[in-house]
């Protein structure tokens, strides 16, 4: 019964392999394999192959079939890889016709109006792993990537200096002493107060518990979130996350919109760190200078400083690099050991 | 008879597993020769030792390769000469897959020598098939010399005994 | 440093002066992934400074629940919890602000305190957290439990730290199973264990002598669905954890194995082994025990994980001549190819927050563990060992318990989904075949 079922099988396969794959398949089974001289002496040649290309007598079905299989995986796994760069190379096709198209409109805008207002139409959906639009995204006006990193720059006026890190005085100013804090709320998981008695015995949960944690499915780029605090702690949660393409899309909307956050140095960093690790240098080069020359006293100076001169590095800009470099150990002698060593080793590697 | 440098290895394995299973000592060369002797025609022993119980397959293949047809074949001989036995065919994967796959594999292995021994003539009847992935390599060290003695099909008489 | 091709153009542009920013839109760089970033070195992250007093209330008891907070959030990679005594300030009182200057002069970030008391009905603890910066108050809340549920208490206060600090979930409340592994490798011996996540209260499941293998917890958190091999087929059996009782899960023909529940948890979905020595995937309802088969065909399909949503299943296939990864409907349907990098793909898990699959890949003669998008985008690779496999989430998706295996056994290894704070975690014997459970309340 199986086995009829088998032969069926290899039937049909045997007739889609043909019909697939038409005069290339039937060219390349005759062909007996290399070595096959060493085998005992061979009766005949046959149409199925077995992946030894001659068969003794008395050839059993069923081995042939498995060869097929086989090669019809194989055939399966050349047309995924096509259907793969088909489909890859349409969605290159359609970004360009899209960037050309915006190229275009802009060159017209530029003969008579501004440019329709805002920055270009939003991005697509990042498809991660394929091309990114890189130099495409919205860069920040004007500022061209100083070669040389203006070590020192004076902070625009307006944005406040992020508070150091460890330096009380740069710390906002604690209101009134000891107050009475509120009420402690409850439990959000449940709402009430966590009451673990019923949890069962040795640790282990008998109890019904509640639905598994469910996520959404593939989630597209919430909203930004309302409020600065929340906006911050999405993007972030992206680059915990490794989620790179979606931590930038998220801090530059956060610092878009919340210019004046208190968040913004950090902000800026972390725009760099998620350029950074998505290899996109030069835009990495640009935040880690921003936040370096925005907040130079900032917590994340020193690490932008260092990021900087790394993402220099990587454009094969050496000399500013290492400038990047210096200026770390010279200007935060009490940087964290971890990031010294790291501009240390940067420096070996570089050759500075 | 011409037998491969990897058939050889196989054959000691073959008989350190017999001497495992009914000395219970360690075997060495001259023990697997004795025992080799003493083989009963028709017992376990002798199919272990003068027929093969075991066929190797390369990385990630299951087709029964030429070497492993010849063992087949004797295989198919002996089961024929002692209708008496019913067997296992317990398929085997190195340990250089992932566990589930590697069990998936292991079964598509013995499928391979049953398809293979069925069509020499071995009643279905007397056949089940099993796969242990991974998890039972008669030899251990990380590399192919290894590896290419663990990817294998046992057939194991099952009323060895009678 | 091997540069990639497309540089070299911009690089001249740069050096013939150009402004890089104002560079046309379709400059873009080049394929990735020949340059390696090392993000695994210090000074690329910084971990967050908390400083955590004892709790007040009952001292020992007070020590003890720190001790667990701490050594929770130091493990996760994104805190560095600042020692005992390091603190200048004294806190005396949770319902007055503390003087925060003395918790910034120790480069403290956050700061969190609590109460801890033994009522009548067992303990009561309060906590609140604070940004050290801005003296804001980050979360407070307050818990009563059993005393003999102390740890617990432990980790969900931790739990409640990483949350509100990072805005992820938390994970630290739950547990892990796995395969404790003994005897040589030609005859090893195994046995399903569990054990908290930072690997107290741990329990075998299972008799020693026997081989079982790939446990996964059910979303109820109170079953493990395992492979266990004695009797004349190896199958797929369910362990209920509280009362050890064991049973068959189904009597259809064919060795089963590969077993992982639905997120709802009405459903096992397995590997089947077919007459002809293929591998097909179904899912057995665990009401009815009705048996749908979802994939059918001469080839390997194993390793099947749900989308948390239910709605799809990612599991591997050699269809296409090697393994790779697929998604199909949970019903069945055409599977779609998601993986298309170069080398073998398994042992698929979907992320319980959906954003991400993890799998083992092979190349090289090399294992890595790597996630994904449920689309196939946005491939990373987390780690690469001689012997790295099996992947499990834990239950907010930011860490992936593995196995790597050299020399004579395997051992349990946490990675967090940035690939950057990578661990062993330690088990009494070798230990295989890891599963990340549910949040335990």
């Amino acid at each position: 019964m199986a086995m009829a079922l088998r032969r069926f099988t290899s039937v049909a396969l045997v007739l889609l392999v043909s019909a697939g794959t038409g005069s290339a398949w039937a060219g390349r089974l005759p062909a007996p394999a290399p070595g096959s001289a060493l085998l005992p002496p061979l009766v005949k040649v046959q149409w199925g192959g077995t992946g030894w290309g001659t068969q003794p007598q008395q050839e059993d079905p069923n081995v042939r079939i498995n060869a097929l299989e086989g090669r019809v995986r194989q055939l399966t796994g050349q047309i995924e890889q096509f259907q793969f760069q088909i489909r890859r190379l349409e969605e290159q096709l359609k970004r360009f016709q899209e960037d050309t198209e915006y190229r275009f409109q802009e060159s017209q805008n530029a003969g008579g109006q501004p440019p329709a207002g805002g920055p270009r139409k939003p991005a697509p959906p990042q498809r991660g792993g394929t091309q990114q639009r890189g130099d495409a995204a919205p860069v920040e006006p004007a500022a061209p990537l100083a070669l040389t990193p203006q070590l020192g720059g004076p902070r625009p006026a307006g944005v406040p200096a992020y508070p150091a890190q460890g330096n009380a005085g740069a710390a906002p100013q604690l209101g009134a002493p000891p107050q009475v804090l509120g009420q402690l709320p409850a439990d959000p998981r449940t709402g009430q107060p966590v009451d673990l008695a019923g949890a069962g015995r040795n640790g282990v949960s008998t109890a019904a518990l509640g639905a598994p944690a469910q996520a959404a499915g593939a989630q597209p780029l919430p909203p930004l979130a309302g409020n600065p605090r929340d906006a911050y702690d999405q993007a972030y949660g992206f680059v915990l996350r490794g989620e790179y393409d979606r931590a930038e899309t998220a801090f530059q909307a956060y610092l878009t919109t919340y210019p004046g956050d208190r968040q913004h140095g950090d902000a800026l960093y972390w725009l760099g760190e998620a350029q950074f690790q998505r290899q996109q240098w030069k835009a990495s080069a640009e935040s880690f200078l921003k936040s370096y020359n925005d907040y130079p006293s900032g917590a994340k100076a020193p690490e932008s400083l260092l990021r900087l001169g790394m993402s220099l590095k990587q454009l094969g800009q050496k000399e500013p690099a290492c400038a990047s470099f210096n200026e770390v150990l010279r200007k935060y002698p009490r940087a964290s050991p971890a990031v010294k060593q790291r501009v240390q080793s940067e420096q070996r590697s570089a050759g500075c | 008879m011409s037998l491969s440098t990897t058939l050889n290895r196989g054959f000691r394995i073959a008989l350190a597993l017999a001497g495992a299973l009914t000395l219970a000592a360690c075997a060495n060369t001259n023990q697997d020769q004795a025992a080799a002797g003493r083989a009963t025609p028709g017992s376990s022993q002798d199919f272990v030792v003068n027929v093969g119980d075991r066929v190797f397959f390369t990385v990630d293949a299951t087709d029964v390769t030429p070497e492993g047809r010849t063992t087949l074949d004797r295989q198919a001989t002996w089961l024929r000469q002692y209708p008496r036995y019913t067997f296992t065919i317990e398929g085997h994967a190195d340990e250089r897959g992932t566990r589930e796959y590697n069990i998936a594999l292991g079964a598509r292995r013995a499928a391979s020598v049953r398809d293979y021994l069925i069509s020499r003539g071995i009643e279905a009847s007397r056949m089940r098939t099993i796969s242990y992935g991974k998890e039972r390599p008669v030899a251990v060290c990380n590399d192919d010399s290894c590896w290419n003695q663990n990817r294998r099909a046992v057939t194991a008489l099952n009323n060895a005994g009678s | 440093m091997n540069f990639l091709n497309g540089l070299t153009r911009r690089e001249a542009l740069m050096r013939a002066g150009v402004a890089v920013a104002s560079l046309p839109v379709l400059m873009t760089l080049p394929a990735r992934a020949q340059v390696k970033v090392d993000i695994n070195k210090p000074g690329d992250f910084q971990p967050i400074t908390i400083a955590i007093p004892d709790l007040l209330g009952d001292a020992q008891l007070g020590k003890q629940i720190v001790g667990v907070i701490s050594a929770n959030l130091q493990r996760c990679g994104y805190f560095n919890v600042l020692p005992q005594q390091a603190y200048l300030d004294k806190i005396t009182s949770i319902d007055t602000a503390p003087n925060f200057a003395n918790w910034r002069t120790i480069n403290a970030q956050m700061l969190a305190v609590g109460t801890i008391a033994r009522g009548g009905q067992g303990l009561i603890a309060q906590y609140r957290l604070f940004d050290v910066l801005t003296g804001e108050q980050r979360d407070g809340k307050q818990f009563t439990t059993t005393a003999e549920n102390w740890r617990r208490l432990a980790h969900i206060l931790a739990d409640a730290i990483y949350s509100a600090t990072t805005g992820l979930g938390g994970y630290f409340d739950s547990r892990i199973a796995f395969v404790d592994e003994a005897g040589s490798k030609q005859k090893r011996s195994k046995r399903i264990a569990v054990m908290d996540q930072d690997g107290a209260n741990l329990r075998y499941l299972t008799a020693d002598g026997s081989l079982v293998l790939t446990p996964r917890f059910s979303p109820q958190n109170n079953q493990l669905a395992y492979m266990q091999f004695g009797g004349d087929e190896p199958r797929v059996f369910l362990l209920d954890m509280q009362s050890g009782a064991r049973q068959n899960l189904g009597s259809f023909p064919g060795i089963s194995f590969a077993p992982r529940f639905s997120p709802d948890g009405a459903r096992v979905v397995m590997s089947i082994i077919n007459q002809d020595g293929n591998s097909s995937i179904a899912t057995m309802d665990l009401g009815s025990r009705n048996l749908s088969r979802l994939t059918s065909g001469p080839q390997i399909d194993t390793g099947a994980s749900f989308a948390p949503d239910g709605s799809r299943i990612v599991f591997e296939s050699d269809r296409g001549g090697g393994q790779q990864l697929y998604v199909m409907g949970a019903g069945g349907g055409t599977p779609q190819r998601i993986s298309f990098g170069q080398g073998r793909y398994s042992t698929p898990v979907w992320s319980p927050r959906g954003d991400l699959i993890a799998f083992t890949k092979q190349a090289a003669g090399q294992f890595a563990l790597g996630v994904m998008r449920p689309d196939g985008q946005g491939e990373r690779i987390l780690t690469t060992d001689y012997h790295a496999e099996g992947p499990t989430f834990a239950p907010n998706g930011q860490v992936i318990l593995f196995f790597k295996e050299k020399g004579p056994g395997p051992r349990l290894y946490s990675i967090d989904v940035t690939g950057r704070f990578e661990q062993m975690v330690p088990s009494p014997n070798f230990a295989s075949d890891p599963a990340w459970g549910p949040l335990l309340a």
